[in-house]
């Protein structure tokens, strides 16, 4: 999982290599962005929060340890800087749930590329994770799109695993009820593998 | 990896499965992983709907907007490097030990903006282009040991010598394949922010270690990615924006637009014509003339426009004009005459 060269950087940086410190700078910061943007709209919020991210990453690179994957920890760091700055913030911003952490959203664009039949399905893939709360849309975005183990999405969202199987049980579930009731016309296939969904949920989770 | 679990797996089963989540999402690096994956369906005929099923969902929701605010990206250092040194935190001195990422930055900014004429000037005493005639293939290993294999009628320009803090730069115009030596992977030689650029008809490909095509003719360029990831910018003012490949993913380009993205179901058959001299699939006629005439300086007349839509479904690989012209003329309701020894005239009807 861990890239060799990030490893090296990582150690480099913490000795006070500054070259080292801006190649993790010109790693990640696309994929920061990329994930801030998620959270909010906000461009120079985003900016604002990998500045200081990296501020105080330089600052404080004496006291950091050695993360298992350098990507995660910076996942992390920045979801949490993220949060801290949107709080502080929400005089002005609206909040869209109780937790207080803001929505998470993924802007799907139209995509010509895809056959007929894929097309069909992309449409409903999207309308069912819309219909999930943010939190259980973070987990679906960490795990189909970064690829990432329910370990690694557990860590970087500080949830504890039973409550990340939890989380991403009850999204699929969400999943299957919302396809029963809007997509009674979709593929058959669907059904098939609803049907495989029900199955599992009559077992209790935990 | 043989193991019985698989063969009754259901939709859940794959979603549930990091490894599979893993390479299904594109990142997966362990080529015999990966391979066991690709070839899943194959090995495990009775759950090979829900494993299609499952890569549909996740390909389909992995076709979001990726925002990656690239035009900040040396602003927001400038302003992390300036509130570092007004910290005091062992300022580091901004001019000479400036960035080899932002270094980087600045010759792709150079080479895409200034263009050929800039490139001639600086880089030429060390420039080597090398080129391919008609029907020839060659295999070039670049100063860092990536591999290129050049198609025919096609060219590559680089420096000789390549500068450690710079980008790793070459041009390409034609059809090459690129199998590219993992950045830094040699650990007692770390070259940090290092990157490798591919220049080709105004679009620039940025590699990040990886194995891809890129085939530019006719001023449309095609580029397809086998593994790893790469990221492809486009030059000019009217141009889209910079856009992130992953593996089995399709593009063509042409005149600051985007004629085509769509995904590849199999990547490695992009890269076929590395390994067999002639290959096809589901190709026009069109196509296959238009190969003839690229790679073989063949010139081609055909009776009526019409025919060069006819189509031969599956896949032909052949070890020269010759059997190719056979194929043709046995599938396809044509004639094909052969007046000098690079013309050929193809005529509808037997």
């Amino acid at each position: 999982m861990q890239s060799e060269s990030h490893v090296l950087w990582w150690n480099a940086f913490k000795q006070g290599d500054w070259d080292a410190f801006t190649a993790l700078y010109g790693e990640f910061y696309e994929l920061l962005n990329n994930y801030g943007r998620k959270f909010t709209q906000d461009a120079d919020l985003i900016q604002d929060v990998v500045h200081d991210l990296f501020v105080r990453l330089w600052t404080t690179r004496t006291r950091l340890g050695n993360p298992a994957s350098v990507k995660n920890y910076l996942y992390k760091a920045l979801r949490s800087a993220l949060f801290r700055k949107i709080q502080s913030l929400s005089k002005f911003v609206e909040l869209d749930n109780a937790s207080g952490q803001g929505g998470f959203t993924v802007n799907f664009i139209p995509d010509a590329s895809f056959r007929q039949e894929e097309q069909e399905l992309r449409n409903q893939v999207i309308a069912l994770v819309n219909t999930l709360p943010a939190r259980q849309q973070e987990i679906i975005f960490l795990r189909f799109y970064e690829g990432m183990s329910y370990e690694e999405i557990a860590v970087i969202m500080d949830i504890n695993m039973s409550s990340t199987y939890k989380l991403l049980y009850k999204a699929l579930d969400n999943l299957q009820k919302v396809s029963d009731k809007r997509f009674l016309t979709i593929l058959s296939v669907l059904f098939f593998l609803s049907n495989n969904f029900s199955k599992k949920m009559m077992i209790p989770e935990g | 990896m043989n193991n019985e679990k698989y063969a009754t797996y259901r939709l859940e089963d794959f979603l549930d499965d990091d490894a599979f989540i893993k390479w299904a999402s594109g990142k997966e690096q362990d080529a015999p992983v990966a391979q066991f994956w690709s070839e899943f369906p194959l090995q495990y005929p009775s759950a090979a709907a829900n494993y299609e099923f499952a890569v549909s969902v996740i390909r389909t929701y992995r076709s979001q907007e990726v925002w990656e605010n690239r035009d900040n990206k040396a602003h927001v250092l400038e302003r992390i490097t300036a509130t570092i040194a007004a910290n005091n935190n062992r300022r580091p001195a901004l001019i000479r030990r400036m960035s080899t990422w932002v270094r980087a930055a600045a010759v792709v900014l150079i080479a895409t903006v200034g263009g050929y004429l800039l490139f001639n000037k600086l880089g030429k005493p060390t420039r080597e282009t090398i080129a391919t005639g008609y029907g020839e293939k060659r295999t070039i290993t670049l100063p860092d040991h990536s591999v290129v294999t050049l198609n025919a009628s096609s060219s590559i320009a680089f420096n000789e010598k390549w500068d450690t803090t710079l980008a790793r730069e070459v041009w390409v115009d034609g059809e090459a394949f690129f199998d590219v030596k993992h950045l830094n992977s040699d650990t007692t030689n770390i070259r940090p922010g290092q990157r490798f650029l591919v220049h080709s008809n105004g679009l620039t490909i940025e590699v990040l270690g990886t194995s891809f095509n890129v085939r530019s003719r006719h001023g449309k360029t095609k580029v397809g990615l086998v593994t790893g990831k790469i990221q492809v910018g486009f030059s000019g003012a009217a141009a889209p924006k910079a856009m992130v490949m992953l593996p089995g993913d399709y593009i063509e380009y042409a005149d600051n637009h985007l004629l085509l993205t769509k995904k590849i179901d199999k990547p490695e058959s992009i890269k076929r014509w590395t390994q067999v001299p002639l290959t096809f699939t589901d190709a026009t006629l069109s196509e296959i003339i238009e190969t003839l005439q690229d790679n073989y300086g063949y010139t081609v007349k055909v009776s009526e426009q019409s025919i060069k839509k006819l189509k031969i479904e599956g896949d032909i690989n052949v070890a020269n004009v010759e059997e190719l012209l056979t194929v043709i003329t046995t599938t396809l309701n044509v004639k094909i005459e052969q007046p000098s020894e690079k013309a050929l005239v193809i005529t509808s009807g037997k």
